[in-house]
């Protein structure tokens, strides 16, 4: 087509009027000379008129079919439609603003979720060539996953046939300032190969990372040159003190970049610097300390292939371990974005998407409703349209344009929602967190990008055909037939339709209010969960072993300390270590924690039979054992279980665990929990003794006085002795409140979006009775000139509405009942069927309905029988 | 023999292009012209002329100007472009080898 065409069709488009008048204009000087052509021949002007008109046929028709020559004529007709459109929303504004509020409530909240969503796992990180980065591991013949020494990783990088190139990293958090720092040791290539500049000095190079114990210079993020140095350019050749090691800043990364970890790193350091600063070292001759890698992969390789490559290449190179610990697979994960989209990470945000989308759609099927009972309303207006001629498909255009130009607009305004969600989400999080974990967590910049802007505007368009098609499709199905006879009445009713949608909001809104109770009381009894032991009161402490010995011995003189002692795992942090027992025992694997004797009597763990570890015991690692009261349940039944011994399966050499491979119990502890709040504390435990001095062990302290103050205290005196010896103090109880956070956040979730969907409901079922009423005026009326009574009016309003709350209740209450008892199957501390959840909630979504019903059903009975039966 | 024809489809186009072949004319000059060189044969529908003439015109065969007109009166001129003349020149020549073709077939088989 010639660009002259284009530009006649679009500005006909736009200048439609004149093209518009252009036609009339033309078809009418056709007219004027075929009528001076009869009147030359003789006739009359009137008869020559006439007879030139007959000859031309309809006018308008040929009109009609010169304009659907023009191209864009379905863009004129969606702005007629538009026109149309506008003007049916300003003669029923409140209409308009109820639909474009409620679709904008779902997809805000579906956007906001979204956003996170992409923000983690959708958007690669900005570094060169993203899609080629894996993480690597191997795994052995039991399954044990190891990672790659650093001897391994430079035969790596010197020859294999999957990574292009690959960077070697250990990762480390510290104390600057009494706040945590995200480190990260790397190898000299790292920001070289991730093609990371710096946006003031230099990044680290490779003569960085040469000479063990070299290379004390560090390179910060932009993040935290901003935050913590207020981007103060003067930072270059200055130097920084990290874990008691004075660093050297050399310059500051590119704006945007915070290395490949889900929490952002701060600084980075050359990797021949770890062992100074407390980390074991991955240079050491005899056992060097395995390092993390990250490779990129070779052009055109998948990662299965690159997988099976780097199998071959484990298998062949990693030939000096025993027989068991021998490689089996090489194991890559992708390194993209900060959290993987694999199976594992789809299940964890399943719920989430699936019940912000219930939301969406319980918005839509409101929206549904509403334009089905309007598009009834609208039957004369379509049917008129319909006996002019206008075709099936351009009425189902005109309504689905309506739609459109209502979904628009909440688009616009579900964007501001999003960010009000996300930043109320935000905030909600931070307030949830205990106070020393807050600086743990960073949130990635939730920015909209072109993923979340095309999401929008697609939610909105898929809204916009999920709540226009169908009442569009059912408005328009009139007989012409009836039209034709003057009346424009539909004679299908939509009933079936409409009541399923209601009935399938009631179910959405059942199992929405149900997992929301079954969270809040799963949520409820994890805070009630009774640990087993004491946590109030302990100042629990991540040391470097180089000040060890000091720190103790400064904390044991404390005037604020009451006990110090020690344990391998935080009490409640994460799950303790396990080992396995030998086989015959009856119990497969039991949950280990290496403890000095000073423990019991700080958590108030009692000793219930036999006695406790003695300071003997503890210091030479001698093979005793204390099992809680159901470990010797399990183990030994009935017996007496002091004296008893604690057979362990471990490996020979190179375990904390080899001292103990056979212990005799000398005592029984009351039960407590192994490190996970969300497990019973009935789970086989075992402790082994050992002291505080011990390299990697927690310090756990119970205080005098206010514990925080005494937290405070403790911090600011052991810095000023030993600068850089406290890698974390916390309260215990920040660990309880930090493990009960999830659940926590997981109940306020729910609870909003049970909330949301609640009112959704009560609106759709409020919409759709008040319609009914209107629409049965007719037949009340009649029912009351029979002597139905008010009552009988009412119950037969709520009867309609008890009808459809009671099916959906049934439904919504089997499938949230599944759901529980799949989630359960996962999380232990998941209630299955919880008397409480599965009965208020439910009734809360019937009374709900009632009340909804009730003012559709109140004014049902003020339907005055003479002007009903009068009607049409 | 009826003494008009209904024109086959699409050759409507090849005759509009001939008869702009010469001077720019008006759709009511098409027309006449058409019915007037065909003897009245060919009777040119005023439903199917208009929509071909915009048709051709979106085509880029004929361009279009308002001029105004023997009578005095605002009127639209149509004008065939340099691809017009081209496409007639084919069509044309399509056009004879069909109709020789056929007139072979009617008075040999």
């Amino acid at each position: 087509m010639t660009t002259r065409g284009w530009f006649s069709r679009i500005r006909a488009v736009f200048a439609r009027s004149r093209a518009e008048r252009d036609l009339h204009d033309e078809m009418d000087f056709h007219l004027i000379m075929q009528a001076k052509k009869h009147m030359d021949a003789g006739l009359a002007k009137a008869d020559a008129l006439a007879r030139a008109r007959a000859e031309f046929g309809s006018v308008e028709l040929t009109k009609e079919d010169a304009r659907d020559v023009r191209a864009f004529r379905w863009l004129e007709e969606f702005f007629q439609d538009a026109r149309v459109a506008a003007r049916g929303f300003a003669r029923a504004p409140l209409f308009a603003l109820t639909v474009i509020l409620t679709i904008a409530l779902g997809l805000g909240l579906n956007t906001a979720v979204f956003t996170a969503f992409d923000a983690y796992i959708l958007r690669p990180f900005a570094v060169r060539n993203p899609h080629a980065l894996a993480d690597f591991v191997w795994r052995d013949q039991r399954g044990f996953t190891h990672a790659l020494t650093r001897p391994e990783y430079q035969l790596m990088q010197r020859d294999n046939p999957a990574f292009a190139e690959s960077f070697g990293y250990m990762n480390m958090v510290a104390r600057v300032g009494g706040q945590p720092v995200f480190g990260q040791f790397v190898t000299g290539n790292y920001f070289s190969m991730l093609g990371v500049g710096p946006s003031l000095g230099r990044t680290l190079q490779p003569e960085d990372a040469l000479i063990p114990g070299a290379g004390a210079v560090t390179v910060l993020s932009h993040a935290a040159w901003e935050g913590r140095f207020a981007g103060d350019s003067s930072i270059i050749g200055r130097t920084i003190v990290v874990r008691g090691v004075p660093l050297l800043v050399v310059g500051v990364a590119r704006d945007g970049f915070g290395g490949l970890e889900s929490r952002a790193r701060d600084l980075w350091i050359p990797l021949t610097m770890a062992s100074a600063m407390g980390l074991p070292d991955p240079f050491d001759a005899v056992a060097p300390a395995p390092l993390g890698v990250v490779g990129q992969m070779r052009a055109s390789l998948t990662l299965d292939a690159a997988r099976s490559a780097l199998t071959a290449w484990t298998r062949s190179t990693i030939t000096d371990r025993p027989p068991k610990e021998l490689p089996s697979s090489a194991w890559l994960v992708t390194r993209e974005t900060p959290i993987p989209l694999v199976g594992e990470t789809v299940v964890i945000f399943a719920p989430i998407v699936v019940a912000f989308g219930l939301v969406l759609l319980l918005a839509c099927a409101n929206v549904a409703n509403m334009m089905l009972a309007r598009g009834m309303a609208r039957q004369r207006e379509i049917g008129i349209c319909l006996s002019l001629g206008a075709t099936r498909g351009r009425l189902i255009r005109q309504l689905l344009t309506e739609s459109l130009m209502l979904a628009l607009p909440a688009a616009a305004l579900g964007f501001l929602i999003s960010s009000a969600a996300i930043d109320g989400g935000v905030r909600l999080l931070f307030a949830a967190l205990p106070a020393n974990f807050a600086p743990l967590i960073r949130i990635v910049p939730l920015h909209t990008d072109v993923r979340v802007f095309a999401f929008m505007i697609g939610g909105a368009v898929a809204s916009a055909l999920l709540f226009g098609l169908a009442p569009a499709l059912q408005a328009t199905r009139p007989s012409i037939v009836q039209t034709a006879r003057g009346n424009f009445d539909n004679e299908f009713r939509p009933s079936r339709l409409r009541n399923a949608l209601v009935v399938a909001q009631i179910t959405i809104c059942v199992v929405l209010i149900a997992a929301a109770g079954v969270m809040l009381r799963s949520s409820a009894k994890l805070q009630q969960t009774d640990s087993g032991m004491r946590t109030h009161d302990i100042v629990h402490l991540v040391i470097q072993d180089r000040h060890r010995a000091e720190v103790v011995a400064a904390l044991r003189a404390h005037p604020l300390v009451e006990t110090v002692a020690s344990a391998r795992s935080t009490p409640i942090d994460a799950l303790f270590g396990s080992a396995p027992l030998a086989p015959g025992s009856g119990v497969g694997r039991v949950a280990f924690n290496i403890v000095s004797p000073e423990y019991f009597t700080a958590l108030e763990l009692p000793v219930v039979r036999g006695r406790n570890f003695l300071p003997d015991e503890a210091a030479s690692s001698v093979p005793v054992a204390i099992v809680t009261e159901s470990t010797a349940r399990k183990l030994w039944g009935s017996n007496d279980p002091i004296g008893q011994i604690v057979r362990l399966e471990t490996p020979a050499t190179g375990s904390v665990l080899t001292p103990f491979k056979t212990a005799h119990v000398v005592g029984v502890v009351r039960d407590v929990v192994s490190g996970v709040l969300y497990d019973p504390p009935t789970n086989p435990l075992v402790f082994f003794p050992g002291t505080p001095e011990a390299p990697g062990v927690r310090l756990i302290v119970r205080t005098r006085g206010a514990v925080e103050t005494a937290r405070r205290t403790l911090d600011s005196d052991i810095e000023r002795a030993m600068p850089g010896s406290i890698d974390q103090i916390r309260l215990l109880d920040e660990y309880v409140a930090a493990q009960a956070f999830p659940m926590r956040i997981a109940y306020w979730i729910s609870s909003v979006v049970g909330g949301i969907a609640l009112l959704l409901t009560l609106s759709g079922i409020y919409g759709v009775l008040s319609y009914i009423v209107a629409q049965r005026t007719r037949e009340i009326g009649i029912r009351m000139s029979l002597g139905a009574d008010r009552r009988a009016v009412v119950a037969l309003v709520l009867r309609q509405s008890a009808r459809l709350a009671l099916m959906g209740l049934a439904i919504g209450s089997l499938i949230a009942l599944a759901l529980t008892r799949a989630i359960a199957s996962e999380l232990q501390s998941i209630l299955t069927f919880d008397l409480a959840a599965f009965s208020v909630g439910p009734a809360l979504v019937v009374a709900a309905s009632l009340i909804a019903a009730f003012f559709p059903a109140r004014r049902a009975t003020r339907v005055e029988p003479i002007i009903a039966l009068r009607q049409d | 023999m009826t003494s008009r024809l209904d024109l086959l489809q699409g050759t409507l186009d090849l005759l509009i292009l001939r008869t702009l072949r010469g001077d720019p004319m008006h759709g009511w000059a098409v027309s006449e012209r058409i019915q007037q060189i065909s003897q009245d044969v060919l009777q040119v529908n005023q439903g199917s002329l208009y929509p071909a003439l915009h048709r051709i015109e979106q085509q880029g065969l004929i361009r279009s100007e308002w001029g105004v007109s023997e009578l005095g009166r605002r009127a639209k001129f149509y004008q065939i472009t340099a691809t017009g003349r081209r496409r007639l020149e084919q069509e044309s020549e399509d056009w004879a080898r069909f109709s020789a073709a056929v007139g072979r077939v009617l008075r040999l088989a």
